[in-house]
């Protein structure tokens, strides 16, 4: 039986017949690739939009969040991994239509649909197909991901995601490689074109104790996010927490995510956020210009809005973002 | 020590509350939707991030 190629992701896995993609969600069957989860979402919540985390987009309002199993990146300490390292056969599915989770959205007053918690460039199709229905339905999409996908599907991608929070996991090849067996190239490149092609981007960075979490790491990842995309895309440095093959490191200590933020904020990062621990200031927005806060939060919860129309209440400088 | 006497309702109701209990776990198990889920599985599955 005749071999196939995938060409979603940069791994480009040539799959003889019944053989599996690295990923564990596509298969060739019968000389056919095939997608193992279309439909089949094995994790579904009402979530928070700031859960994502997206700051700048709809704030406050809910969004109807799926994944199927499966990953193309195997990050040594995925938060997700009984969903993302396991065979779709092996996670407790459902049957959900994208006509259903359409539906399943709106009836739970969701503005967005958020494609999340594993990796929705490795279910595609049905990212795609729910994806365009829900427009047709008024809804939004939203992705979480890794960016690590070809451009060829990324330019198909950009049709229907609205806005993304992507995985800056570190800014090195050198990172990618040891922590997730990637590169980081086709990141990069996923960043660049979503925000060109008027995706709403915001950028999260995982810092982990002794991996990444120098202020050199700190800087050179801002300095690329100024020189590429701009200072207004939004950059949440998440704490760490001691997970599947790093159980070994501690939680990253605040301080560490502190500098991270200040770091972010000398090299001219207008939105830098700390993930991950409640109550910390970094999890407000400050208005670039008059420093007052014009969103202030506890965790996922806000606590003061102070923009109107997308603008701050007080020097009435333009917030960044999507705000209605 | 003051030691308060059960009485013979009071024991028997509380026996019949205990056998509902025993009877009731199984059967929340039966109805649970995620049935075939590791405890484990099921905390994450209720705490993905993203
Ligand atoms: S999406 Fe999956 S099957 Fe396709 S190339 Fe990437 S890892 Fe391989």
């Amino acid at each position: 039986m005749s071999k196939v190629k995938c060409l979603l992701c940069p791994r480009e896995c040539v799959l003889g017949s019944g053989d599996r993609g690295d990923c564990r969600a596509r298969m060739n069957i019968d000389g056919k690739l095939q997608t193992l989860v279309y439909g089949k979402p094995c994790a579904m919540h009402v979530d928070p939009i700031e859960k994502k985390p997206l700051y700048h987009y709809l704030p406050s309002t809910s969004s109807f969040s799926i994944a199927t199993a499966g990953c193309n990146l195997h990050c040594m300490y995925c938060q997700n991994w009984e969903i993302s390292q396991r065979e779709p056969e092996n996670t407790r599915n459902m049957d959900l239509s994208p006509s259903e989770v359409v539906r399943q959205a709106m009836a739970a007053k969701c503005k967005t649909i958020a494609y999340t918690y594993s990796e929705p460039i490795i279910f595609f199709e049905y990212a795609a197909d729910t994806g365009r229905l829900a427009h047709k339905n008024g809804l939004l999409n939203v992705w979480v991901t890794a960016g690590y996908i070809n451009p060829e599907p990324l330019k198909e991608a950009v049709t229907f995601v609205d806005a993304a929070n992507i995985d800056l996991k570190g800014i090195t090849d050198k990172f990618y490689k040891t922590m997730a067996k990637a590169s980081l190239d086709p990141v990069l490149n996923t960043i660049k074109t979503m925000k060109r092609e008027g995706v709403w981007v915001e950028l999260t960075n995982l810092v982990v104790p002794t991996y990444n979490d120098t202020r050199e790491d700190f800087a050179k990842l801002c300095d690329w996010v100024m020189d590429n995309v701009g200072p207004e895309v939004p950059v949440h440095f998440a704490r760490f927490w001691p997970m599947y093959q790093l159980k070994n490191l501690p939680p990253t200590p605040e301080e560490v995510l502190t500098q991270a933020r200040e770091t972010a904020m000398s090299r001219g990062i207008q939105y830098a956020y700390v993930g991950n621990v409640p109550g910390h200031e970094g999890n407000n927005t400050y208005c670039p210009v008059c420093k007052k806060i014009v969103i202030k939060r506890r965790g996922y919860m806000i606590l003061e809005y102070n923009i109107i129309v997308g603008k701050c209440k007080f020097c009435n400088h333009k917030i960044a973002g999507r705000w209605e | 020590m003051l030691k308060k006497q059960i009485t013979r309702k009071e024991f028997l109701k509380t026996g019949f509350l205990g056998i509902l209990t025993i009877l009731a776990l199984p059967l929340s198990r039966i109805f649970s939707i995620k049935d075939n889920v590791s405890r484990k599985d099921a905390k994450y599955y209720k705490e993905l991030a993203g």
